[in-house]
C-alpha cells in the first residue's frame, strides 16, 4: 500500500491532489502511520495538541522555533503551516453528518480559503470547543452548525484580519488596501506584494485580535451552496480512520464476556473447564477478571474471539433482571394508564371529552430499537502507573477512539482511575455511525479497565476493545419502549375539543444526567452528590425528553393535557436518533390521522386547519403538501399519509406513498419539507433527509428489540434487520427558504417516517397501526 | 445460575495450527503465518496492515468486509484464508490502477456519496464486482444486487446515483 499515491491532474472544482492530501491526515492519518510503521513521537501530533487543553496561540519565539511543516496557531480553530495548508481544528464530531464540511465552510468562507485545501484536526478535550448548548463539548442534538455558526465565523474572520494586519505592517502600506482571498494576501496598489497565508502567518502572531465584522448571509459565495464534502476522498479509498483502525502498532486486542443480562455477575468458570487451556493458545496473553465480565486479551482480535468462544461461564443470576418483552411491555402498559408528571395542561380535558359525541381512545406502543451503527463499538487505551512515568507530564491514561462526548470520556475515565482529568490524554476521530450512540463512553470506560486488570501482562502496552456484532446488539443503550395512552375528541365543525396525551416510559435523564453532573462539578465534588443532583434535575427534566413533540404542539385545542409517567427498569436506553420525537412522533401524528378520520376530514386540511397560519409547520406542511401534489388521483393501489412536526427547533413535514403488493408494504416515495432556518449546504441537508427517513423506515418496519428472561434476543442483522438498497423509496427533499438563523438538521428526517408510513397504510387497508413494528403489527389482507 | 457459553458468529475453534499462506494481494505477493481458518477480512486487516476493509457483522450479512477473489466480490469476514491461496485477492487500497482511482471511486467522490463513510468500502468493492461481471446493469438490477451491503447511514440514493453514472459513461473521469 502506498501513502503517496499521485493524481491526475485536478479536475474543476476539486483539487484531488490536495484532497488525496487530506486523508493522509485527516481524521487521524497519525494513525495510519502507527499501523504501518513505528509509532510516530510526541512531535508529530497532528491529532492531539497536548493533553492539558486547546491549541494554545503561540508566542512569536514558539513560532520561530516551529519549523518547516509545523504550523502556526492563531486561533485555537486553526493552524497553518508555511505550505499554506490551514489545519481546521474540527470541535464536534464527523459521523456522516458532514459536520467536518459545513463547520470548515464557516470557517473558510469568513477566512476567505479555499475549502479543498483545508485538513482536518479532531479537537482535544478542551472547553474552548464546547458546545454551548450543552455546556459540554458534545457533538448531538442536531446542534452543531446551530451552535457553531456563529463562533466559526468569527473564528475564520479573526484570523483573516489579523493576517491582513500583519500584511499592512509587513509591507508598511493601509490596512483598507490589504486584501486577503483564497488563502493569499495582496496589495491593491502595489501588484509586487503577495503572500499566502502560510508565509506571513508567524508575523500575525503578535497582532491583537481586532474586533471583526461578519459578512451578510446574502453575500456569501462559499456558504449556502452545495460543495465536495472534505472526508469524501478519504471514504472513498478506505483511508479514512474510525476507533477499529485507531490503535498504535503492536497494540493488543481485548474481547469482553459481559453478563447475559442486568445485574448477572461472574460466579465461576464452568466445573471441570480448564481455564488454563484457553491462557496457553497461541497468541493469546490473559484472561482476566473486569467490572464489566471476563475479558480475553490476545495479539489478534481472531485469536481473542476464538478463545473467548471457548471459555465455560457460569454466571451468577440470583440478582438478575428476568423478565421478557411480554412482561416488560405489561409494565409499560400498566404505566400508561397510570397518572404521571404532567408537562402540559390547558382547559379541562376531561370534561370536554365526556361531553363530545366524535371522541377516540386509543393505546399505542413502540418496541426498544438498537443503533446498529456499521461500525461495532470500539475502544483503545493505554494506561500507565502513574508512579512509573518518566515525568508528570506524561498522561497516565492515552485514548484513542471516537465519541460524541470528548469530556464526559475524559471525565469518566479520571473517576475509574482516580487521576486528575489532566492526566488523560484523549485522541477522536471518525465515528463508523453515531445516532447517539456515542453519547456514553461505555467502550472506552471498559478497555481502561481491562487495561488496569491486565496490567502486569500489558505493561505499556495499548490495548484495543473491540465489541462483535453480538456484543453490540446485546449491550446497548437502547431507544426505550414507550406505550402512549392517548384520547381525544373534535366538535361538529371538525376542530379538536380535547387532547389527552400519556406517554409511559423509562428515563433517559435518569441515567445520563448524574454523569453530565458530575462532568461539571470539580474532580473533589463528591460522587454520591453529584449523583444525587443529577437524579433529581433527571425527575424533573424527563418530561421535557420523554414528550419531545407533543409537549410544545402548535395544534389549536382548547383542552389539552400532556403528561408522562415513567417506568423504571435496569435496561440501559439511551439517546436515539431524534430521541423522544422517534416515540411521540409516530404516536401523535396517527392519532392526529384518526381524529382526522373521525371528523370526516382530509388529514392535510384537518391538521392545517389546527395551526396558526404564521406557524412555520404550517409553512412547511404547505409546502410538502404541494411538493407531493396531496389530494391528486394516484396511480391504482398508491396511498399517500401526511406527518408535521417541530424538532430541534425546526420544522418538518412529510409525505409518505405506498402500495401493498401482496403481503408486503411497498414504501414508494417520500416527501419531506424541512424549514431549518439558514442552510450551510443544501447537499448535506438532503443527504441528513435522507438518511433519516431510510433509519426511521427500517425501524418502522422491522426495528425491535426483545428481551428473554432478562437477556436480550436480537444478535445480528439476520434477526434485526434493517432496510437495504432494494427497499429505499424515492426521496425528494425541499429546503424552505429563510432568513432565520440555522436550526437542526441531523435527526429531522426521522421523527415522521413512522407516521407518514402507517397513515398511507391505513388508507390502503383500512388497519390503524398502533404497535410496531409493522412486520409483527400489520396483518396482510 | 445459568451457563454461558460465549459465542460470536466469528467465533472459532482453531481447527489447525499456523501455517505459511502465500497470498497475492493487490498486486503483491504476501507470506501470511496463520491457521486455515483466519477469516480474510482479520488477515488483510491485522496481519497486512490494510484497514480500508472493515469489520461489521462477522456472518457475511451487512457487506462491509467485501473484497475480490479474482475480481468477484465476497465477504471476507466468512471467507478462510486458506480459500485465498492461489487467487488474486483484492481490496478498497488496490482497486485504483496505479494513479488513477477507480471510476466507481471517482463518482463516489463526484456525488458526495460518503456519510460516515463506514460501509463504503464494502459498497464500492461490490459495485465494482457487480460492473466486472454486468457493465450495463439496470436500476433494479443494481438495487437488487446492492442489497448485501447495508449503510445505516441510508446512502443508498447517492450510491445508486453514483453507479449509474459511471454505467451511463457518465462524466465521473
Amino acid at each position: 500500500m502506498t501513502l503517496n499515491m499521485t493524481m491526475k491532474e485536478p479536475q474543476e472544482g476539486i483539487n484531488r491532489r490536495t484532497a488525496l492530501k487530506v486523508t493522509a491526515l485527516a481524521g487521524g492519518g497519525l494513525a495510519l502511520h502507527w499501523m504501518l510503521e513505528p509509532a510516530a513521537g510526541a512531535a508529530e501530533g497532528a491529532v492531539t495538541s497536548g493533553r492539558s487543553g486547546a491549541l494554545e496561540p503561540q508566542s512569536s519565539a514558539g513560532a520561530a522555533a516551529a519549523g518547516v511543516g509545523m504550523g502556526v496557531v492563531l486561533h485555537s480553530f486553526a493552524r497553518i503551516r508555511p505550505d499554506n495548508i490551514v489545519e481546521f481544528v474540527l470541535d464536534r464530531v464527523e459521523m456522516g453528518q458532514g459536520t467536518a464540511t459545513s463547520q470548515a465552510m464557516l470557517f473558510c468562507e469568513e477566512l476567505e480559503y479555499p475549502l479543498a485545501q483545508v485538513e482536518i484536526l479532531h479537537a482535544p478535550n478542551a472547553s474552548e470547543y464546547n458546545n454551548s448548548k450543552f455546556f459540554l463539548q458534545m457533538t448531538g442534538g442536531s446542534t452543531s452548525v446551530a451552535e457553531g455558526h456563529e463562533k466559526l465565523r468569527q473564528a475564520g474572520a479573526e484570523v483573516r484580519e489579523r493576517l491582513r494586519q500583519a500584511a499592512a505592517k509587513k509591507w508598511k502600506k493601509d490596512l483598507g488596501l490589504i486584501k486577503a482571498a483564497a488563502g493569499t494576501l495582496t496589495c491593491s496598489d502595489d501588484p509586487s506584494l503577495v503572500s499566502t497565508y502560510g508565509q506571513l502567518a508567524s508575523e500575525a502572531v503578535d497582532v491583537k485580535t481586532p474586533k471583526v465584522e461578519l459578512k451578510p448571509w446574502s453575500s456569501h459565495t462559499l456558504v449556502g451552496k452545495p460543495a465536495p464534502r472534505v472526508d469524501a476522498v478519504a471514504k472513498s479509498t478506505g483511508r479514512a480512520i474510525y476507533s477499529i483502525d485507531f490503535a498504535p502498532k503492536g497494540s493488543a486486542v481485548a474481547v469482553l464476556i459481559r453478563p447475559p443480562k442486568a445485574g448477572a455477575k461472574f460466579a465461576s468458570f464452568e466445573k471441570g473447564f480448564d481455564e488454563a487451556a484457553v491462557r496457553q493458545r497461541p497468541g493469546v496473553l490473559a484472561v482476566v477478571q473486569a467490572p464489566g465480565g471476563v475479558a480475553v486479551i490476545a495479539e489478534r482480535y481472531w485469536q481473542a474471539r476464538a478463545a473467548a468462544g471457548i471459555l465455560r461461564i457460569t454466571w451468577d443470576e440470583s440478582r438478575a433482571f428476568q423478565l421478557s418483552t411480554a412482561e416488560i411491555l405489561d409494565l409499560h402498559r400498566k404505566a400508561a394508564q397510570t397518572p404521571g408528571r404532567s408537562a402540559r395542561s390547558e382547559g379541562k380535558s376531561a370534561d370536554a371529552f365526556r361531553a363530545a359525541t366524535k371522541k377516540i381512545v386509543a393505546d399505542y406502543e413502540v418496541p426498544y430499537l438498537a443503533h446498529a451503527t456499521m461500525e461495532p463499538q470500539c475502544a483503545t487505551v493505554l494506561v500507565r502507573d502513574p508512579k512509573s512515568r518518566v515525568s508528570k507530564s506524561v498522561p497516565v491514561v492515552e485514548i484513542w477512539a471516537s465519541t460524541q462526548v470528548p469530556d464526559l470520556t475524559v471525565s469518566e475515565v479520571a473517576e475509574t482511575l482516580g487521576c486528575g482529568r489532566d492526566e488523560v490524554q484523549f485522541s477522536n476521530t471518525y465515528l463508523g455511525g453515531g445516532f447517539g450512540r456515542k453519547l456514553r463512553p461505555d467502550a472506552i470506560v471498559e478497555a481502561v479497565q481491562i487495561a488496569v486488570a491486565a496490567r502486569s501482562v500489558l505493561g505499556d502496552r495499548p490495548v484495543q476493545l473491540l465489541f462483535s456484532r453480538e456484543d453490540d446488539m446485546h449491550h446497548d443503550d437502547y431507544r426505550p419502549m414507550a406505550a402512549c395512552h392517548v384520547w381525544g375528541s373534535v366538535d361538529d365543525q371538525g376542530k379538536m375539543s380535547s387532547l389527552f396525551y400519556r406517554c409511559a416510559s423509562q428515563s433517559l435523564l435518569r441515567q445520563a444526567v448524574p454523569d453530565i453532573v458530575q462532568l461539571a462539578t470539580p474532580q473533589w465534588f463528591p460522587l454520591g452528590l453529584s449523583k444525587f443532583i443529577g437524579e433529581s434535575a433527571a425527575g424533573f427534566g424527563e418530561k421535557g425528553i420523554a414528550l419531545e413533540g407533543i409537549r410544545d404542539t402548535a395544534y389549536q385545542c382548547p383542552n389539552l393535557d400532556v403528561e408522562h409517567t415513567e417506568v423504571e427498569l435496569p435496561i440501559r436506553v439511551g439517546f436515539w436518533r431524534s430521541v423522544g420525537h422517534s416515540i411521540n412522533g409516530f404516536v401523535v401524528e396517527s392519532f392526529i390521522d384518526e381524529l382526522a378520520h373521525v371528523a370526516g376530514v382530509d388529514p392535510y386540511r384537518f391538521r392545517r386547519a389546527h395551526l396558526p397560519d404564521s406557524d412555520r409547520r404550517a409553512g412547511v406542511l404547505d409546502r410538502v403538501a404541494q411538493l407531493a401534489k396531496w389530494g391528486s388521483s394516484l396511480p391504482e393501489g398508491v396511498f399517500e399519509g401526511i406527518a408535521v412536526t417541530k424538532a430541534f427547533d425546526s420544522y418538518v413535514a412529510q409525505v409518505c406513498r405506498l402500495k401493498l403488493e401482496g403481503r408486503e408494504i411497498r414504501v414508494l416515495e417520500f416527501f419531506t419539507a424541512i424549514d431549518c432556518g439558514r442552510v450551510v449546504n443544501p447537499d448535506l441537508v438532503r443527504a441528513q433527509i435522507e438518511s433519516g427517513i431510510v433509519f426511521g423506515l427500517s425501524a418502522a418496519l422491522t426495528g425491535a428489540i426483545d428481551f428473554e428472561k432478562g437477556a436480550v434476543v436480537q444478535s445480528n442483522f439476520h434477526d434485526y434487520q434493517v432496510l437495504r438498497h432494494d427497499r429505499v423509496p424515492r426521496m425528494e427533499t425541499e429546503i424552505v427558504p429563510s432568513e432565520e438563523p440555522p436550526t437542526g438538521v441531523g435527526e429531522l428526517g426521522t421523527p415522521l417516517v413512522v407516521a407518514a408510513v402507517c397513515n398511507a397504510l391505513f388508507r390502503a387497508s383500512g388497519q390503524r397501526i398502533r404497535s410496531l413494528p409493522l412486520s409483527r403489527s400489520f396483518v396482510p389482507g | 445460575m445459568t451457563e454461558q457459553v460465549s459465542t460470536g458468529t466469528d467465533a472459532q475453534e482453531m481447527a489447525s495450527s499456523s501455517k505459511v499462506h502465500r497470498l497475492e494481494v493487490n498486486g503483491v505477493e504476501r507470506l501470511v503465518e496463520c491457521p486455515d481458518d483466519v477469516p480474510l477480512l482479520w488477515v488483510v486487516r491485522e496481519e497486512l496492515g490494510l484497514p480500508g476493509t472493515k469489520f461489521g457483522c462477522g456472518m457475511g450479512a451487512c457487506g462491509a468486509c467485501t473484497v475480490h477473489l479474482n475480481g468477484v466480490a465476497v465477504r471476507s469476514c466468512v471467507t478462510p484464508v486458506v480459500a485465498a491461496v492461489g487467487a488474486q485477492v483484492t481490496t478498497i487500497e488496490g482497486i485504483a490502477s496505479g494513479d488513477q482511482l477507480h471510476p466507481l471511486q471517482d463518482s463516489w467522490i463526484k456525488h458526495n456519496v460518503p456519510q460516515c463513510g463506514y460501509c463504503q468500502s464494502g459498497q464500492i468493492m461490490a459495485a465494482a464486482s457487480l460492473l466486472a461481471q454486468n457493465p450495463k446493469p439496470s436500476s433494479d438490477e443494481i438495487k437488487a444486487q446492492m442489497s448485501g451491503n447495508i449503510c445505516r447511514c441510508g446512502a443508498y440514493q447517492d450510491i445508486l446515483r453514483a453507479i449509474e453514472d459511471v454505467v451511463s459513461g457518465g462524466s465521473a473521469q
